[in-house]
């Protein structure tokens, strides 16, 4: 969950994306931008009050050397509005918007015994119906959960696990 | 009847043989930071305002509840309703897709329990089978009807010249110790026999305050048709915000089913106090005093409640009585001109009048009810009238007849009357007074039988005369009752009665 700000920039740079038809190649700069900004001498520089707003911004074209030009101007976007604080948050929202944009669903399943191909694919296929769209599933292995299944869609939880429902049991008869 | 261990063991093993727990289904946040009661949540997008979310249980208790009050862009602000020292930040906050309730229905009644309807008594669990929202919108315009039925509190100063209807909202207001609680329980006390359901909430008060009204209202047998919602002061403050609502919700039921309710808030002081709270803690822009911006809409909404249902809608009320406390009789601060703008009327006390022996310590001269006459009974109209009169052009002679020293007889005479009305008025706690023998007693004092019996024996006389008339004319207290006026035939004979006790009493 980004902040509104972030998302309306978001949103207008993976339109921009969409319209060029390039999703992927400006995530990889747009990953890339961050990657070089967030390297602590150059974050310190850009966030100094005492450099005039032109040298800032001469300082992040000149680092962001042979990242795609839409991203520099991205930068230099919010450097100008004095927004840079959003530009780690763009690549959580942007990925949102191109699973949105392709009907994806991201789904996080965590199994207590390691699952096999065979369960990870049957676990794709009932929640593909169940929601009515193409579901990636990543499944992880967590024995705390002693048995059964976590499926975690967004901030939506469908919790079958051993774990819960023995606090269910306690809440019940305790 | 006792209980064997292997027949616990055989319920135990057949609950957790059919024990079925449905999958749950919710949203998932993370806390961000904890602390006094309040949780900052990020995540949560699908809450909804005034849900109740899951935290996590503390090492082998059960899971805590909170409740979603503040819905921002980038989380959720709650309140923890329980123990919180053991939530960090990180934990997994669920929804429950449950809008805060309280389970209500007639189990209740002569039960004490929490805000969240928990007992509190130690008399077994309260197994009832309706919930009601905490929140609810008050009844619209057109499912209501005036209010025109009186609610007796066996008060005479309160029946006779700010009498109470059913479906009003009057507030009770004074300094500590002036015996606000007192005039409300004295009123809880008079619904004994009258099938009117009562409910005293208690809020921010000490716990050996509440314990002390349960055993004055057991002792009294009024118990058996009260239900005591307490959140003490050493319970979190969202319980003393919550614990309000959930009493109104628990006598809107009653009002639903077409009966009769009467709710005590003791007191909206506290309660404005801990909502100031949750308030400043989630970070609420503070005005006045430091009470956030609708800390008005906080009463308007919950004294809106208390409502006259129209006859379609089963004829059923809800009356309140809100109780606030002022600092130093200051009547102007923020909380005592909300409310007092919001109830229909007030019933001030006054510790100068409690100290000068004047129980209960009504002053009369700001007192009112803004539903008034329109709930009173004939009789009481018939009485009461010249009694309002004569206690405010004695309030008027009192001061300036300090600084004269021969006064007229007109003036001597209604300073007289005065101060016999104001003893007559006076009523010790605990003992209300049924709605006949307050209507004989103010007949008596307005028609000037009182007026030369010496002031120190005037209660010895309103006692005298009651107890003359229940046994040579027993008739007559039967007939004020049921006929509800003095008709001119009752009025002599009344005249007649009284004139043969005081033959009598003059030794």
């Amino acid at each position: 969950m980004a902040s509104s700000i972030g998302r309306r920039y978001a949103q207008a740079y993976f339109d921009l994306a969409r319209t060029a038809g390039k999703i992927p190649e400006w995530r990889e700069d747009l990953v890339r931008s961050v990657d070089i900004l967030s390297n602590p001498e150059v974050a310190a520089a850009l966030a100094n009050p005492r450099l005039t707003l032109s040298d800032r911004t001469r300082l992040a074209i000149e680092v962001l050397e042979g990242v795609g030009e839409p991203a520099r101007n991205l930068v230099r976007l919010l450097i100008e509005r004095g927004r840079l604080g959003v530009l780690a948050d763009l690549v959580e929202t942007y990925d949102v918007l191109t699973d949105r944009d392709s009907g994806v669903i991201r789904a996080t399943v965590t199994t207590a015994v390691a699952a096999d191909d065979d369960l990870s694919t049957r676990i794709s296929t009932a929640l593909s119906e169940k929601l009515g769209a193409a579901v990636q599933t990543e499944v992880h292995q967590d024995p705390s959960i002693l048995g059964g299944l976590v499926i975690r869609i967004g901030d939506r939880v469908i919790d079958n696990s051993l774990r819960t429902r023995l606090q269910q049991l306690r809440t019940a008869l305790v | 009847m006792a209980i064997r261990s292997d027949e616990i063991g055989d319920i135990l093993k057949q609950r957790i043989a059919s024990f079925d727990a449905p999958v749950v289904d919710a949203h998932e946040g993370v806390i961000t930071s904890v602390g006094d009661g309040i949780a900052r949540i990020y995540g949560l997008e699908e809450a909804m305002a005034g849900e109740l979310l899951e935290f996590p249980a503390p090492p082998g208790g059960h899971s805590v509840l909170g409740l979603a009050l503040d819905l921002r862009e980038d989380g959720v602000g709650a309140v923890i309703m329980g123990e919180y020292l053991h939530l960090q930040e990180g934990d997994t906050v669920r929804t429950t897709g449950r809008i805060a309730e309280v389970p209500v229905g007639d189990e209740l009644i002569g039960r004490i329990v929490s805000a969240l309807g928990e007992p509190l008594d130690g008399k077994g669990p309260v197994e009832t089978s309706q919930d009601l929202p905490i929140e609810h919108v008050a009844p619209g315009v057109i499912f209501r009807q005036a209010v025109t039925t009186p609610m007796q509190t066996g008060i005479k100063a309160i029946d006779a010249m700010f009498a109470i209807g059913r479906g009003q909202r009057e507030l009770i207001i004074g300094d500590r110790q002036t015996g606000k609680t007192q005039v409300a329980l004295d009123a809880i006390i008079n619904q004994k026999d009258s099938g009117i359901v009562c409910i005293y909430v208690a809020i921010g008060q000490r716990r050996q305050t509440v314990a002390q009204v349960a055993a004055r209202l057991e002792e009294a047998g009024a118990l058996q048709n009260t239900i005591i919602v307490a959140a003490t002061a050493s319970d979190p403050a969202p319980m003393q915000f919550l614990a309000p609502y959930a009493g109104c919700a628990m006598g809107e039921y009653f009002m639903q089913k077409g009966k009769h309710a009467l709710i005590v808030y003791d007191d909206l002081s506290k309660h404005a106090q801990a909502y100031r709270q949750l308030s400043l803690l989630l970070r609420r822009p503070p005005s006045r005093e430091a009470y956030p911006g609708d800390v008005f809409y906080l009463h308007s909404r919950l004294l809106e409640r208390a409502a006259r249902m129209s006859d379609k809608e089963g004829g059923g009320t809800l009356t309140a009585l809100p109780i606030i406390e002022t600092q130093a009789n200051d009547v102007s601060a923020y909380i005592p001109t909300n409310v007092i703008s919001i109830t229909d009327g007030q019933i001030f006390l006054e510790t100068d009048l409690f100290n000068a022996g004047i129980r209960p310590a009504i002053n009369v001269g700001i007192s009112v009810s803004r539903v008034g006459s329109a709930a009173q009974t004939k009789a009481m109209k018939q009485v009461a009238g010249q009694l309002k009169l004569d206690l405010a052009q004695y309030g008027e002679l009192r001061a300036f007849a300090q600084f004269a020293a021969d006064l007229d007889k007109r003036t001597r005479a209604t300073l007289d009357r005065g101060v016999r009305m104001t003893e007559l008025l006076k009523q010790p706690a605990n003992s209300p007074v049924p709605f006949a023998q307050q209507v004989i007693a103010i007949f008596a004092g307005t028609r000037g039988y009182l007026d030369d019996v010496p002031v120190d024996r005037v209660s010895e006389f309103e006692r005298g005369l009651l107890r003359f008339l229940s046994s040579d004319h027993a008739g007559l207290e039967k007939e004020i009752d049921e006929k509800k006026e003095i008709t001119p035939d009752t009025e002599k004979q009344l005249i007649s009665a009284i004139e043969k006790f005081k033959e009598g009493f003059a030794g």
